[in-house]
């Protein structure tokens, strides 16, 4: 028997709980194994002092203090219920459905980021800068070339009808 | 390990009993009084208390190692017991359920010294050393020295090293070994499999063990 095949039975042979063949098997290793020997006589000796230990008990008062703060009813909120019954169902404490449910929700604020309302109002900004530049551009070209061709103004509305690009 | 127990309790309207039960038979009357309690028997849950109270003081004052403080959580337990107690459908026993409560109100309040560090020490309280909250022990002087000694050192290892320890670990330790319950039982009450309380138990003791010194053991 190895050491850690030992160390799994310990308990039940701490607590006298081991069949007769294997408690056996057990003794055979302690005679050849110190460690083992040496762990097994102190878990033995600290089960012993556990069970030993003296039994406190409340003070007088306990009771008087209870009384004072117990509420007239054991009824409980209705949230609290639906929460505890929640728990119940799932087995799932409600702070991990909390951090679950706050993850679902920003993973699809995420993907309907793009189909947002705002999304229009952007594109116009992004297109209206587009076409500014491009207009500075063709300007800048037409003074170097002298061409009188170019028109004197050109409205915004124009603009975004007939995007340059 | 929770198997049959002597117990003298009053069950309130004049009825009292002392006999031996058996751990069903408690548990049966557990559910009765739960059962009045949440007809809003007022009395009923008082006779709860008195049943649980010592014990579920116990636990906690081992899970806590401080006498005033392990009443004030025992008092949060039955508070909370009572106002959850419609919740309370019988899948486990009532005692389990409250160890249940007991053992996440210790952990909690571990988690918060924890966070706030350890506390100023006090020239009034006692020392960790002197055993019992405020109860000294006086050696007996009519044994052998050296082994009332290595006694004493014994149960000062077995409380430090059960206050040093990680409250899971100790969680599982004193309700095997002190309270008394069964593997089953504490699996039911701290929601883990009943290997895992196994597990745990076997590397609570090993490090309780682990703080034991040689001289101890061989005076034993």
């Amino acid at each position: 028997m190895f050491c850690r095949q030992v160390k799994r039975l310990l308990n039940d042979y701490v607590d006298a709980r081991l069949d007769a063949s294997r408690k056996q098997r057990l003794e055979e290793h302690f005679a050849s194994c110190e460690a083992c020997r040496q762990l097994s006589a102190k878990m033995r000796l600290l089960r012993n002092e556990l069970q030993s230990l003296p039994h406190a008990s409340t003070s007088d008062q306990f009771l008087r203090r209870l009384q004072a703060e117990l509420p007239s009813s054991p009824k409980v909120g209705f949230w609290q219920h639906l929460a505890e019954s929640w728990i119940r169902l799932t087995g799932v404490p409600t702070v991990r459905w909390s951090a679950a449910g706050l993850g679902i929700a920003v993973l699809v604020i995420l993907m309907a980021l793009p189909h947002l309302p705002w999304k229009g109002e952007r594109e116009q900004e992004v297109r209206l800068a587009q076409s500014s530049f491009a207009m500075e551009c063709v300007e800048q070209h037409a003074t170097y070339t002298n061409d009188q061709t170019m028109p004197d103004t050109i409205t915004l509305a124009q603009d975004l009808k007939e995007p340059v690009f | 390990m929770a198997g049959a127990t002597v117990s003298t309790m009053d069950m309130g309207a004049g009825v009292g009993v002392t006999t031996l039960r058996s751990a069903t038979e408690m548990e049966d009357i557990d559910l009765i009084l739960v059962g009045r309690c949440k007809r809003n028997d007022s009395g009923a849950f008082e006779i709860l208390v008195h049943r649980h109270k010592n014990r579920l003081y116990n636990f906690v004052y081992r899970m806590i190692n401080n006498a005033e403080d392990a009443e004030d959580v025992t008092q949060e337990v039955f508070l909370r017991a009572f106002t959850r107690l419609q919740l309370f459908r019988g899948e486990c026993a009532f005692q389990t359920w409250l160890y249940r409560i007991a053992t996440n109100l210790c952990v909690d309040r571990s988690r918060k010294i924890k966070r706030q560090g350890p506390p100023p020490l006090s020239l009034d309280e006692p020392r960790d050393d002197e055993g019992e909250g405020n109860v000294r022990e006086i050696p007996d002087e009519r044994s052998d020295p050296f082994q009332e000694f290595a006694r004493q050192e014994l149960r000062r290892s077995v409380q430090q090293g059960l206050a040093r320890m990680s409250p899971k670990l100790r969680a599982v330790v004193v309700l095997y070994d002190i309270q008394g319950l069964s593997y089953e039982e504490i699996a039911q009450a701290l929601r883990i499999p009943v290997g895992t309380v196994k597990s745990r138990l076997f590397n609570a003791r090993a490090e309780l063990a682990r703080k034991l010194k040689p001289y101890v053991v061989a005076a034993q």
